[in-house]
């Protein structure tokens, strides 16, 4: 099974073959064996240099946290039949909501000229606000909230349509 | 009942509790309400209905949105509950109404019992000055400080009387604006050269920020320790400490870590300090829990904070070193019980440390995370003990405190308490939000953490710009995903965890390693 990790803007890649409970990991082409015994509870045992370690591994979209030793690791494993496809760079301009909140204010209008890192809304959570900032220079297509509105974890807020590239420069 | 024992002149045996509060303290009161055989009565907002506090009670009713102001805050409802339930106590918890002073009259007024002091001491010791003022009277010290003279019309300070009165409060002082706040018209004065112009100074300031140019100056106490006392009192006119927590480890005044005992007491400092907070608690007649705060300086010097009239978030540690619990003896005294311990009976073992987890990104400006809690691992084994109201599957919402738990070990002394402590932590999966706790295991292993050298400002001394070290163990985590991504696709239900194939532990015969490979994309 080939499984492709994003991490950093760097795409890994990462062969998993098993035999009972022996792994053999090929990542990035270098072969890793690897003894790893499942638990109840989405914990995992492994066996490594410095002992045995027991890691804990959680699903969340395309994501993959991990935690081990007192550390969460998030890795992106982007789902194949979906990458690549052109949906992803049209909303490339597009705002979402990072966490759930209440809408404080929306600063613009479908239709307003936006320059990156201008103010587009206003997010509170926990009683603290965050300035959400366009991150391309465009036009604003659509707004999807309003002033008072309770957002969720990814709700896409404002849609961006970037500028063509400057061909002049 | 023996006959020769004096029995209290007025019990009222109280047999059933509405819990004024949600989270972790909520579990914790209706934990000791089943011990006693006490009934629970919950109360909850709309986003709590399946909330852990809400599922244990006898009987939970839902007051009102989400928002405090219209839930947890609502005095006339809560009440209207008690009523409606017949709870003849009430527990508050801390936060929300615990410090209430209005809502623990209407209580009596209401002929309910409120589980905290009287609503006259929760108004005095809410008041700052008065405590203050209280507190001095009764020999409990204060930071020294005193008003200056006037200034004459032109703003200038008979530099003879200053010198004096500053001579008596002791260097460093700080000179402050005694109607304002926020750090204007403030003078740290080491010297008494400086002393007259610094006053001059911040009066301007003052008079310009605040309208007001009067000044007074407190002596400056560095790098302080919060060194706090448990007191309790009862109705019979006894008041008793419960020894000392540490709580130097804070971040804008939130405590992160406590501790006791503080490795900053000596026996003949920590009996000092322990009178003067009894005679604290006896100044106001104390009754039941509460907590006088102290600043302790570097030279052993103490100074009293403020006191407050609750039980006090971190009272686990206190629990473990003195093997009270102090929830079921507040239950006691509130029904007219007299203390079950005289000051001489009570003494301690061992240390005890609380970490408090919080949905917060350390590397990120301490932002609250919110969601849900894709997977929760509890550590467990012998001195670890864990307060919760948040289980795998509960969402970590926007409108309440993001404390997820506390943790809080038992060891023979502070080395092997850390020990315990860091391990534990090490075993707190918590997926789904982002928490402190990679945060909490790096002031466990600081240096100065490890002597035992905390202050006030440790936080902001030693891990200024804390950073993640998520790249350490990356390789492991990168290989751990890759395998647990196979077995979910093989199972072919792409369930949840708990499912799929079974563990096979045991059959770990032939030994092989996974060796230390670094990936560029995780350094």
């Amino acid at each position: 099974m080939l499984l492709n990790f994003r991490c950093l803007d760097e795409m890994i890649s990462v062969e998993v073959n098993r035999e009972g409970e022996d792994w053999c990991l090929a990542i990035e082409g270098r072969d890793v064996p690897l003894q790893a015994f499942k638990e109840q509870g989405g914990s995992w045992l492994v066996d490594t240099h410095q002992g045995r370690r027991r890691l804990w591994v959680a699903t969340r979209g395309d994501q993959r946290l991990v935690f081990c030793d007192g550390k969460v690791h998030v890795l992106d494993l982007p789902d194949p039949e979906l990458a690549d496809d052109d949906e992803l760079e049209s909303v490339g301009g597009g705002l979402f909501a990072a966490m759930p909140g209440k809408v404080v204010k929306v600063l613009v209008g479908k239709g307003d000229r936006v320059t990156s890192g201008q103010a587009v809304i206003i997010l509170e959570s926990m009683k603290m606000e965050t300035e959400l900032a366009a991150a391309v220079d465009g036009t604003v297509a659509a707004v999807h909230v309003e002033d008072g509105q309770l957002v969720g974890q990814g709700d896409a807020l404002v849609d961006i349509e970037a500028d063509p590239e400057d061909e002049s420069e | 009942m023996s006959p020769g024992k004096e029995l209290p002149r007025e019990i009222r045996p109280i047999s059933r509790i509405l819990v004024a509060n949600r989270g972790e303290i909520a579990v914790r009161v209706i934990r000791s309400c089943r011990e006693l055989g006490i009934g629970t009565v919950a109360v909850c907002s709309e986003v709590d209905r399946h909330a852990l506090h809400a599922e244990l009670a006898d009987v939970t009713v839902t007051i009102g949105p989400a928002e405090p102001g219209e839930s947890y805050l609502r005095m006339d409802r809560i009440l209207e509950v008690a009523r409606e339930t017949d709870a003849d106590a009430i527990h508050p918890g801390y936060g929300f109404l615990a410090e209430n002073a209005a809502f623990a009259r209407a209580c009596a007024e209401a002929g309910i019992i409120f589980i905290g002091p009287s609503a006259e001491v929760i108004e005095q010791m809410g008041e700052k000055t008065a405590a203050r003022a209280i507190m001095e009277k009764a020999g409990v010290p204060v930071v020294p400080g005193a008003l200056l003279p006037e200034p004459d019309a032109d703003g200038r300070y008979p530099a003879d009387e200053v010198l004096a009165v500053c001579e008596k409060v002791g260097y460093p002082v700080m000179v402050k604006a005694a109607f304002g706040g926020g750090g204007k018209g403030m003078r740290l004065v080491e010297t008494p050269e400086e002393v007259v112009r610094a006053c001059e100074g911040a009066s301007r300031e003052a008079r310009g920020a605040f309208g007001n140019g009067t000044v007074y100056v407190e002596k400056f106490i560095e790098t302080p320790r919060h060194v706090e006392f448990q007191i309790f009192g009862d109705s019979h006119g006894n008041q008793v400490h419960l020894f000392e927590r540490e709580c130097s480890i804070q971040r804008r005044h939130q405590k992160i870590i406590e501790e006791t005992p503080s490795p900053a007491l000596t026996p003949e400092l920590r009996a000092q300090m322990g009178q003067a907070a009894v005679a604290a608690a006896r100044a106001v007649s104390y009754q039941g829990a509460g907590t006088v705060e102290f600043l302790l300086g570097p030279g052993g010097d103490f100074y009293f904070l403020e006191m407050n009239t609750r039980l006090q978030v971190e009272h686990p540690v206190t629990e473990l070193v003195t093997g009270t619990d102090l929830v079921r003896t507040q239950i006691r005294v509130a029904e007219g019980h007299p203390l079950p311990w005289k000051q001489e009976d009570l003494s301690t073992r061992g240390h005890a440390i609380e970490c408090r987890i919080y949905a917060e990104d350390p590397a990120n400006g301490f932002m609250p995370s919110l969601g849900e809690i894709l997977l929760m691992n509890e550590p467990g084994g012998p001195g670890v003990r864990i307060d919760s109201g948040i289980r795998q599957g509960d969402e970590v919402s926007m409108y309440y405190d993001p404390m997820i738990a506390k943790l809080s070990l038992h060891g023979e002394d502070r080395e092997a308490a850390i020990d315990r402590a860091v391990t534990a932590l090490k075993d707190y999966a918590i997926l789904g939000v982002t928490t402190n706790v990679e945060y909490l295991i790096a002031i466990l292993q600081e240096a100065a953490f490890a002597e035992g050298r905390l202050h006030t400002g440790f936080l902001d001394e030693h891990m200024p710009d804390w950073e993640s070290g998520r790249s350490v163990d990356g390789d492991l985590a990168l290989a751990v995903a890759a395998v647990a991504e196979h077995d979910r696709r093989s199972s072919g239900s792409g369930s949840g965890p708990g499912n799929g194939s079974s563990p096979a532990v045991s059959a770990s015969t032939p030994w092989r390693y996974l060796g230390r490979f670094r990936l560029a994309g995780l350094d």
